[in-house]
């Protein structure tokens, strides 16, 4: 039906603006509700780390032989951000620590099951290695923060 | 019921607004003070795992072993051999067989050597046979 009073028309724009904001404030509440409820966190650090530990072994020992072991070696050889990152690499008597050690400390925290808003993720790996032709073990500590970022 | 009233429409409608605004703000006030008084609802954080570094770590000491170079006696005459040529050997002639399990038992630390096509890590060593060996934690 059309109207053709003007001030009914105003009226009739008026009335439908009112029922669409119901609709949108109804149907955004029901997206609100659902996706709070439904929805959730993934943290992804550990794949994180996983990969940043195969680089770290790549830059220490390519292909199983240990090349060249000093804190140098693994600067040159990859990027990371030494806010978001703890490394503590020890072969026999040698060791090396890159980064935030208070990650180190958190995830002690963790282990003694110390209540703290957000822990990083922490992985020790060891590997057997070749130096001059030995058999060398290299214990290797690795923990990422990047509360931001990944998780 | 219709209402024919304009003035009656325009005061519903005002009415309706008021009210939607009023439950709205209901609502905030609701949640600020639930959050307030017992913390904002937790949000569960699922981890994703994998077992790369397992595998990394396997492949790499595997790597490592096979290329490492031991002596041994070879008809009678001492020789220079990597711990590939020495599995090679010990699948000719199984008197290698215990000095690759002597050999194994010195390097791998945590690992045992297998030959077998699992999943993990698998080293194709070239021979007459294709030779697959992997890594197990003893």
């Amino acid at each position: 039906m059309k109207i053709k009073n003007k001030k009914a028309q105003a009226g009739h724009a008026v009335t439908w603006l009112h029922k669409f904001l119901i609709l949108v404030i109804v149907v955004g509440g029901v997206v609100a509700v659902v996706t709070a409820h439904y929805s959730k966190q993934y943290d992804m650090r550990d794949i994180e780390a996983s990969t940043v530990a195969r680089n770290i072994m790549e830059c220490v020992a390519p292909n199983g032989i240990v090349d060249e072991f000093s804190e140098d070696a693994i600067r040159d050889c990859m990027y990371f951000n030494e806010q978001e990152i703890y490394i503590n690499i020890t072969l026999k008597n040698d060791n090396i620590a890159l980064g935030d050690e208070f990650l180190f400390a958190l995830c002690q925290a963790e282990k003694e099951k110390v209540k703290v808003k957000y822990y990083p993720s922490c992985l020790q790996e060891e590997y057997y290695v070749l130096k001059n032709n030995e058999d060398t073990k290299i214990d290797l500590f690795l923990a990422i923060k990047k509360v931001e970022k990944n998780l | 019921m219709e209402i024919k009233n304009k003035k009656a429409q325009a005061g519903e409608l005002v009415q309706d607004t008021v009210g939607l605004v009023i439950v709205a703000l209901l609502l905030i006030i609701f949640i600020i003070i639930s959050t307030v008084l017992w913390g904002a609802p937790k949000k569960e954080i699922e981890k994703i795992a994998t077992e790369q570094i397992t595998k990394d770590q396997e492949h790499l000491s595997l790597q490592a072993w096979l290329q490492k170079t031991v002596e041994i006696e070879i008809e009678e005459e001492k020789q220079d051999i990597t711990i590939a040529e020495l599995i090679r050997l010990s699948k000719i002639n199984p008197i290698y067989e215990e000095i690759l399990n002597q050999e194994a038992e010195k390097s791998l630390g945590i690992y045992n050597y297998e030959f077998n096509k699992q999943a993990g890590s698998l080293f194709y060593i070239p021979s007459d046979e294709i030779i697959t060996i992997r890594l197990e934690i003893k």
